[in-house]
């Protein structure tokens, strides 16, 4: 007799192998797999608020009243601010929706604001004062690197103060030093970027690797419908293409 | 003289800030954090300072001249090259909720989202709107609408076309993204705001039916994706530099100039750091002060 497990172990492979197909194109059983994944998505998502707004404060208020509305009263803002966001289904109302974005938005901000002095700003000036003058010439070379690629990354994304270059005029000293910075910036990013690129390509290959690893090495029966499942997959987009 | 009205306000919300700050000292409430650097503080005051002022310059007729951009010049291109192939343009901003730290990211895609459905209204364009931020399923909606009545094109307005909510849980969102840009052969796919792993999965789908991309997010770990694959992209903050831009509104310009107050000072610290190491004085040390009272 099939288990649950098993069971379930099998819809899991199907699904992996049916998103899988739509790299080589769209296709029935990919719509399939899409719609369960954004179905239970959703789903998911209502039960986890609905869930939330249960224990923090329906159960609370019904069930002990006097002590929610002595301590925890203030749950009953976020409700009405939620509520508000039905106010787009009335035309004559559906400006109240605002209210409620608008907050939400300004506490998004307030906690980026929070941060972003310490970690972004101060953080990033005192980690960039590097001595340029050492007996380490590897250490020397690094510290250069880094200060003159922080000032050009920093230049680049100047976007109101910059050097204007008069038309038909030589460029001015000022001018041809902002030049410099920006393309020290640019190419200096595009070096990180190439980096960040090769380091996360390589853990999605390794998260590729280990989705093989689970259902492809226990069980060569495994592999077989997995391959079937694929084939069936690719032959119903290549049927769609014509 | 009359002092304006603005400085007026400015000067009492520093008063009410003090006066808020003596009486939580006297009365032994942690107000600030004791761990953060005092330079920090003073940081945020002259943004803060600055970014009012400039405001106030704005709103007074001062122009602040924002430098090209070229992925901003080039929406339009793209919007008129999906009406000339006769394809819809699709825009996204990401997923999750917007009251988080991301929430200046989503500000900015909203920005661009208000420029896309303009020019969409103005050249005809069909516009698939798919987000994952439930939050702002209704100022989506209200973007669009402005954006195609403005251009006096109401009847190409459908909600149930034009913003697809899909859901707020990333790897079911990217599906259906990826899903939507490929069966709706779209010809212009614009997406800005914070992305995470789904990013190179947009830009393939978009790679896959010839689609003219541009895309943009200030999560350093992505940008690689979009500078890559898509035709133009925003490099980090340029988003919110494209938001501003997009907005057309003068005082949200005049915050970018804030903004690069900030970065110039960031440069002058580092330059006057680098230079004072010479002679043996850390600046890192002043930067780094905290101040401990209370």
């Amino acid at each position: 007799m099939i288990s649950w497990e098993v069971l379930g172990a099998w819809i899991s492979a199907a699904l992996v192998v049916w998103i899988y197909s739509f790299a080589y194109r769209d296709n029935a059983l990919y719509k399939l797999a899409e719609h369960i994944f954004l179905g239970t998505a959703a789903g998911y998502s209502i039960a986890l608020a609905l869930d939330s707004l249960n224990r923090v404060l329906i159960r609370p208020a019904v069930t002990t009243p006097g002590t929610f509305w002595a301590t925890s009263w203030h749950y009953v803002i976020p409700v009405v601010l939620g509520l508000l966001m039905f106010a787009k289904y009335s035309r004559r109302y559906y400006w109240l929706a605002r209210y409620a974005v608008a907050v939400n938005l300004a506490v998004g901000t307030g906690l980026a604001l929070r941060a972003v002095p310490v970690a972004n700003i101060v953080r990033q000036i005192t980690a960039t004062i590097l001595p340029l003058w050492g007996s380490d010439p590897v250490k020397v070379v690094n510290n250069w690197l880094m200060v003159l690629i922080t000032v050009g990354g920093l230049t680049y994304f100047l976007f109101t103060i910059f050097p204007r270059r008069v038309e038909g005029a030589p460029p001015s000293p000022t001018y041809q030093v902002y030049r410099a910075l920006y393309y020290i910036g640019i190419y200096g990013m595009m070096v990180g970027f190439g980096a960040l690129f090769a380091n996360t390509i390589m853990t999605r290959v390794g998260f590729l690797i280990s989705i093989y690893l689970i259902y492809l090495q226990p069980q060569v029966w495994a592999s077989i419908v997995a391959a079937i499942l694929a084939a069936i997959a690719i032959v119903l987009g290549a049927l769609r293409k014509r | 003289m009359k002092a304006p009205k603005g400085v007026v306000i400015a000067i009492a919300l520093l008063v009410v800030i003090l006066v808020i700050s003596v009486v939580t000292w006297s009365l032994r409430v942690q107000l600030y954090s004791t761990r953060a650097p005092f330079s920090a503080f003073l940081i945020l005051l002259i943004l803060l300072v600055a970014g009012y002022v400039f405001m106030e310059q704005a709103r007074l007729g001062r122009s602040f001249p924002v430098r090209k951009i070229p992925a901003f010049d080039a929406i339009e291109e793209a919007i008129a090259r999906s009406v000339e192939m006769g394809r819809p343009v699709h825009t996204t901003f990401g997923f999750g909720s917007i009251s988080s730290s991301m929430a200046p990211q989503y500000v900015a895609g909203l920005g661009v989202l208000a420029h896309v459905a303009r020019l969409c209204g103005k050249y005809g364009a069909k516009l698939i709107a798919t987000l994952g931020v439930p939050e702002v399923i209704a100022t989506t909606e209200e973007i669009v609408r402005e954006g195609y009545y403005s251009a006096g094109r109401p009847e190409l307005f459908d909600p149930a076309y034009n913003v697809r909510y899909l859901t707020d849980q990333q790897f079911a969102y990217a599906s259906a993204v990826q899903a939507t840009i490929v069966r709706e052969n779209v010809g212009a796919n614009i997406v800005v705001g914070p992305f995470y792993a789904e990013s190179l999965i947009f830009m393939e789908a978009g790679n896959m039916v010839g689609a003219f991309q541009i895309a943009g997010t200030a999560r350093e770990t992505q940008i690689p994706f979009f500078v890559l694959v898509a035709d133009y992209s925003f490099i980090g903050e340029e988003i919110f530099a494209a938001g501003a831009l997009a907005s057309g509104d003068k005082e949200t310009l005049a915050s970018i100039r804030a903004q690069d107050i900030g970065k110039f000072i960031s440069i002058i610290l580092i330059v006057l750091g680098v230079i004072m190491l010479l002679g043996g004085f850390k600046l890192v040390d002043s930067l780094n002060w905290v101040w401990k009272f209370g």
